[in-house]
């Protein structure tokens, strides 16, 4: 059952209440870039791990993939400013749009392929379309975009002097993620999904038409990708497929969600609670010695989380196999 | 009038004819025994019909539309619905969504849903183990968690694949008494069994098969005297002495 059920509404009520004034509150308590730039990350990531949870932990489908969607929506958002002089937000809504479509297209022929063999093959698509845009010179190829700097704009989502505006869109975008999955569990669709992920054949037999709404979980999980995407080429304003399209980012959304707690509502969110600054301060305080010893110890403590909790960080506040 | 209309379906895998050229009818509201020893091709009949397998050959029409060819989904939403022989529960759901999926085929509110669920699951007796998890139920508890799947689908065809198989005898009277009274529904069955003593009593009519084919179709207190039927139950030999 989804966490808390048994908590009763008043009191998730409050709770989530109070997580969001806390996370609102967050940016004037630490006034540093740091910090700031600590939440922003997690709040991209987490809502990056939701989106990905609703095809892989929600309809079961295991994207190695997600890379693409989140690359396709980085480029939108700054080829529609440096082609064509669009805001990004307009940029952000085609690269939805568009990654919906593209995630339709890879999702048709391969939902044929079941378990691994769709991981592989979302894998191989994902390093498909970052060599196509290394070398598609309209889009700047290798050498990536550069988004005109300008003074500080809504319109342009641009912001030199204050990280303030990206910390609050950010967290928009992650309580958008977390509230569209919410939104999932409780309806037909929600409990479709899950049906797929525990027996295909099961749900076919009680008339649910799997292939479609494996498309139609695809499609969700693309566009909000890609919308993280447009945020993350306004926050850096620097894109090029190696930092938009890595195979490094598809396998980071999926361990955050698997850490934290696979096909749950909060998992990814707790995942990314975890592991960023698990990144980030092996990077900061092992890191630079050019030795890669902080990626060391970043990949053994997930080793030493999965072994402890396998069901995610979540499972530790669920009593194993109860009702 | 003829309700399912199984017409001459033969199903292939490689050189193995899993059913060569069955034929036979299920008028509404009848109960239908499908029996036959192991192997002789029950379930992948089932299959055919619930659109799980293609047929090789022949056609299937139900309610007086072709369904032979149509994937299970679309079958599932004419009216046909079925169970698993080998347990399909929704392991990492509770009961009570188990049978949920089942009941959104004919509304997509969650209250409904829910409503229509708790319904079935009471008709069938999983009340208590509605917010367990389906993993943590017996396999016979699973079985029924599959029928209540199914019937909350509000079929017009139950298929029913060995829903009584490893049952204690105060277990499958229960479960005879169930299946009886989903006829007063309105619901046509056809029920594979391969333990005699549970379909016998149930079956207005009774189609027997051995090795693919169809070998005997009657009233059950014909079949248990037809000789063909006795000799793919008891062997040649023993059914010579006789």
């Amino acid at each position: 059952m989804a966490s808390g059920v048994a908590a009763g509404s008043g009191f998730l009520y409050a709770r989530n209440g109070a997580l969001l004034a806390a996370a609102l509150a967050y940016p004037f308590l630490f006034r540093q870039s740091f910090p700031q730039d600590l939440a922003i990350k997690i709040f991209l990531f987490g809502g990056l791990a939701s989106a990905w949870n609703v095809l892989g932990g929600f309809a079961g489908q295991v994207s190695l993939g997600n890379a693409i969607f989140f690359g396709v929506g980085a480029y939108a958002a700054a080829v529609v400013q440096t082609q064509w002089g669009w805001t990004p937000w307009a940029g952000m809504l085609l690269g939805m749009a568009a990654s919906a479509g593209i995630g339709a297209l890879i999702g048709y022929p391969c939902f044929r392929l079941k378990g691994h063999y769709f991981a592989m093959a979302t894998l191989a698509i994902g390093e498909v379309i970052s060599t196509l845009f290394m070398n598609w010179q309209w889009v700047g190829g290798a050498v990536g975009v550069y988004i005109p700097l300008r003074d500080d704009t809504w319109k342009y989502f641009q912001f030199g002097t204050t990280k303030l505006p990206y910390y609050y869109v950010m967290l928009a975008f992650l309580v958008s993620a977390l509230l569209l999955s919410a939104a999932l569990l409780r309806s037909r669709m929600g409990y479709y999904f899950r049906a797929i992920r525990e027996d295909q054949d099961a749900a076919r037999s009680l008339g649910v038409p799997a292939r479609r709404y494996k498309l139609a979980a695809m499609g969700i999980s693309a566009a909000l990708t890609s919308a993280g995407g447009s945020l993350y080429a306004q926050y850096v304003l620097f894109i090029d497929p190696h930092s938009v399209f890595p195979m490094m980012l598809s396998i980071q959304v999926v361990l955050i969600a698997i850490l934290g707690g696979v096909g749950t509502l909060w998992g990814p969110v707790v995942g990314a609670m975890v592991l960023i600054p698990l990144s980030e301060f092996t990077r900061i305080y092992i890191g630079g010695t050019g030795s890669g010893l902080d990626l060391i110890a970043y990949g053994l403590l997930i080793i030493v989380i999965s072994v402890i909790q396998p069901r995610g960080v979540l499972g530790f506040f669920r009593k194993a196999g109860a009702a | 009038m003829s309700f399912l209309t199984v017409g001459g379906v033969t199903k292939r895998f490689g050189g193995l004819s899993a059913n060569d050229d069955i034929s036979f009818e299920v008028a509404q509201g009848e109960i239908v025994g499908l029996i036959g020893p192991n192997g002789a091709g029950k379930s992948t009949l089932f299959s055919c019909i619930a659109g799980y397998h293609p047929v090789t050959s022949g056609t299937i029409d139900f309610d007086g539309k072709r369904i032979s060819g149509l994937p299970p989904e679309t079958i599932c939403r004419a009216g046909v619905a079925r169970t698993f022989q080998i347990v399909h529960v929704f392991k990492e759901m509770s009961v009570l969504e188990n049978v949920m999926v089942g009941a959104f085929l004919s509304t997509s509110s969650r209250r409904e849903a829910e409503a229509h669920a708790r319904a079935v699951l009471d008709r069938v007796g999983l009340s208590g183990k509605a917010e367990a998890f389906a993993r943590s139920l017996t396999v016979s508890e699973q079985k029924r968690v599959q029928l209540a799947r199914a019937l909350a689908t509000r079929p017009k065809l139950l298929l029913l694949d060995e829903v009584m198989a490893g049952l204690t005898p105060q277990e499958t009277a229960e479960a005879v008494g169930l299946v009886r009274s989903f006829r007063g529904d309105g619901i046509t069955m056809v029920i594979v069994e391969h333990v005699m003593e549970v379909v016998m009593p149930i079956s207005d009519r009774v189609v027997v098969l051995d090795y693919g084919k169809k070998i005997a179709e009657g009233a059950p207190e014909e079949i248990v005297r037809n000789e063909l039927v006795i000799k793919a139950y008891l062997g040649e030999k023993r059914g010579a002495k006789h």
